[in-house]
């Protein structure tokens, strides 16, 4: 007998969030850094070429933080509501020595990641010395990360606008695994839940979700004729660690997350220890 | 109009037909008894859900007693019972009782259907008219009442109302328009007892009541058609007016809806593109044979039962290694309940109760077959099956007018199949298909009380009647 749950449930899976493009542009550009403003130069020059593939980039108009305009976590929150843009750069482990001690961004990061609703490019600290040889260098692969891809067309279209012409997003989300097994030891444990049909049906309905949305980026995509390459990393594993070997394998030039959290006051989940770990390259953090 | 007319050769498999049992004359007393007990199993069957009690354990109980008392009181004919062709053959006098026929048909269909619906068809059809809509609420419910009525017509009114009501909770909620939840499923659960008049398996009472005045598939659909499409748009006109359905004002409010709904992906519940065309066409074939039942040769002696039972055999081919899986997912309450009510039924029959009650419907609307009979009879059994169960209404009343010798051409029979599927429509449990409306309301945390529905429900059900009474009278 046909019950309404059944067909509740055929209904919602029938929705499907369908990625909706657009051409991000950032008309203005604020680099903050804990430099004397004459030995930010070279670096601020790699940066606006790292971000050169960006709409409009020529015409951005860059204004740069340095040494001795702020002091304090307040200042440089006070500074950055003066001086509204639309992209912030810096650097990991701002004004502070813990660059030196790889396990944390540094409490000026910190503070500004989460006060701040405009996106952050984390670059690699400049004297830390553990930045890749490529970074900074050009953005041909990129890897956008959430634990819930569906509907962040905001997080894909900021990957997508800092990617060269013929470069390659990596679209990834990964399940937990080992949270996926405790739920289905669970499950294991209910006598009126068939174990084995559980686990397939959510295995796939967790998978299916991420894997059509991203099937509607490549359409998207496709439809407007743009030559920049997608390809899934959908699966179950161990989000850290996973996300590390594809960001290695992959030889990922720019990293993009989620750090914001509706319901928490520090970092969304994943985000910081990602972060932390993926000191390498530059970080996109929205 | 006559009810000289001999009784149409009814095409029940009730086994009431051929076998020798008859209903000899009781004592006053006994029929008293009887009386007691049946009237003692509708107020259980109306208060089913304090009593906590399923009603296939409600009326096997009062079957088993009634069996019981009926055995030691000696009304009850046991004893051989006689096949076609004169052969005796032992059978306990609660066999031939129940209409294997009725049973046959509502095994067959549901299993039919659920089977079908695992090919995604009826996801595929409520979804591409979600997605035609635009997201307007208007054309929404417009849509959907139609469907509610279509699919009621087509499969039965409960799994009518399951599939579009959990549409309606799900696109609503899509649409953020959760506030005008209420008022669509309110309409759709009234369309699904309009939409349960248009065939003759539409609604388990025309199973019952057009098996046993020997109504054909077609002539019942003609007769019913005009009042259903009539009903239907007066339906959804009140319900636009009464809860406050209104277009979209604006074309940001109409592009934002539009985006919403083409979420929907009709396609996403089909797994098997062949086994979707397959369902379709099978389901075409259904309908086609059923409607045709009764002409077609050999078929026709056969029975609707044996052509529901048959094309769910057609369709659990596909499913062949785990058939099981649909047999325990038949809702095995209400067969149950079916089986023993006929059982009920028949000990009522040889008690004299169902004389009785008889004699009380002849006071009511006369011996001859008048206008004022058929609007009276019309107009109680809407007010019975709105308080109780719709289905011994219309078992109990159509084997009184079969008993009374009623024409198969009589007002009669419609006045009980209108006012047995009308009636669903003043309480929230008159039909079960009102009961999945408001199970889907409460789902939802929308307050609907018993008195609350009758509120809101009694101008339709007053329209509704009002306007049957009037058809019924004028084309019959």
């Amino acid at each position: 007998m046909l019950d309404v749950d059944e067909f509740e449930s055929a209904f919602r899976s029938a929705i499907k969030e369908r990625y909706q493009h657009s051409d991000l542009s950032f008309a203005s550009v604020l680099f903050i850094c804990d430099l004397p403003e004459t030995e930010a130069s070279p670096l601020l020059g790699d940066v606006k070429g790292f971000c050169g593939n960006i709409k409009q980039a020529e015409s951005a108009q860059w204004q740069l933080l340095s040494a001795g305009d702020y002091q304090t976590a307040d200042d440089l929150l006070t500074l950055i509501q003066q001086k509204p843009s639309d992209l912030i750069v810096t650097y990991r482990n701002l004004h502070s020595d813990s660059w030196r001690h790889p396990f944390s961004l540094g409490e000026h990061i910190d503070v500004l990641l989460q006060q701040t609703d405009t996106p952050v490019l984390l670059i690699p600290h400049p004297q830390a010395g553990y930045a890749r040889s490529e970074a900074l260098k050009h953005c041909a692969s990129v890897m956008v990360v959430t634990d819930h891809l569906v509907n962040d067309h905001r997080l894909v279209q900021h990957g997508l606008a800092f990617l060269n012409d013929t470069g390659h997003a990596y679209l990834s989300h990964i399940e937990d695994q080992y949270h996926f097994d405790r739920f289905m030891a669970a499950i294991g444990r209910i006598p009126g839940i068939e174990t084995e049909g559980a686990r397939s049906k959510l295995h796939q309905q967790l998978l299916k979700e991420p894997t059509e949305y991203i099937q509607s980026v490549k359409a998207a995509l496709e439809q407007i004729s743009c030559p920049k390459g997608i390809t899934p990393i959908v699966e179950f594993g161990h989000q850290l660690k996973d996300h590390l070997v594809h960001i290695e394998e992959k030889q990922v030039d720019l990293l993009v997350m989620n750090t914001k959290d509706g319901e928490q006051l520090a970092m969304h989940g994943l985000a910081y220890p990602l972060a932390i770990e993926a000191r390498q390259i530059p970080l996109l953090m929205l | 109009m006559s009810n000289n007319i001999p009784m149409a050769e009814h095409a029940s498999t009730s086994a009431a037909a051929v076998i020798e049992h008859g209903a000899q004359p009781v004592s006053d007393t006994i029929t008293l008894i009887f009386t007691g007990i049946l009237v003692f199993m509708v107020v259980c069957l109306a208060l089913e859900e304090k009593i906590h009690a399923q009603k296939s354990l409600i009326v096997g109980v009062i079957a088993a007693v009634a069996l019981l008392l009926g055995g030691f009181m000696g009304i009850l004919p046991f004893g051989d019972v006689i096949i076609p062709g004169g052969h005796h053959i032992p059978m306990p006098v609660y066999i031939p009782a129940v209409d294997w026929g009725v049973i046959a048909i509502i095994v067959g269909s549901s299993l039919f259907v659920d089977i079908t619906s695992r090919s995604g068809l009826f996801t595929w059809v409520a979804v591409k008219l979600t997605k035609a809509s635009s997201g307007d609420p208007v054309k929404l419910l417009w849509y959907y009442g139609v469907m509610t009525v279509v699919f009621s017509a087509v499969l039965n009114n409960v799994t009518a109302m399951i599939i579009v009501g959990s549409l309606t909770g799900v696109s609503l909620k899509k649409l953020n328009r959760m506030d005008k939840l209420l008022g669509f499923l309110l309409v759709e659960g009234l369309l699904t007892n309009i939409g349960g008049l248009l065939t003759l398996i539409s609604s388990v009472p025309n199973i019952i009541v057009g098996n046993t005045a020997g109504i054909s598939f077609v002539s019942f659909f003609i007769m019913a058609a005009p009042y259903v499409l009539v009903a239907t748009v007066i339906t959804i006109f009140m319900g636009a007016k009464l809860f406050g359905i209104k277009k979209l004002a604006s074309e940001d409010q109409r592009s934002e809806a539009k985006i919403l709904v083409d979420s929907f992906d009709e396609n996403d519940g089909i797994k098997s593109r062949g086994f979707f065309f397959f369902s379709s066409a099978i389901l075409l074939a259904f309908i086609g044979v059923i409607a045709t039942t009764s002409i077609l040769p050999v078929v026709s002696d056969l029975g609707m039962g044996f052509v529901a039972l048959t094309f769910a055999a057609i369709m659990l081919v596909r499913y062949k290694s785990e058939v099981d899986q649909f047999y325990k997912a038949i809702d095995w309450d209400l067969i149950i309940f079916f089986m023993a009510l006929f059982v009920v039924i028949a000990v009522m029959e040889h008690a004299g109760v169902l004389n009785l009650i008889g004699a009380g419907i002849t006071y009511l609307i006369g011996t001859e077959e008048t206008q004022m009979g058929t609007a009276t009879l019309l107009v109680v059994s809407a007010f019975f099956s709105s308080v109780t169960d719709n289905i011994p209404l219309a078992a109990m009343l159509s084997k009184i007018l079969a008993t009374n010798a009623t024409a198969g051409d009589s007002s009669l029979w419609w006045s009980v199949i209108f006012g047995a599927n009308l009636g669903g429509n003043l309480t929230p449990i008159g039909s079960a298909s009102t009961l999945v409306a408001v199970t889907i309301m409460h789902k939802y945390k929308l307050k609907m009380s018993f008195a609350g529905f009758v509120k809101v429900a009694f101008p339709f059900a007053f329209v509704h009647i009002l306007l049957a009474v009037g058809y019924v009278l004028l084309v019959t």
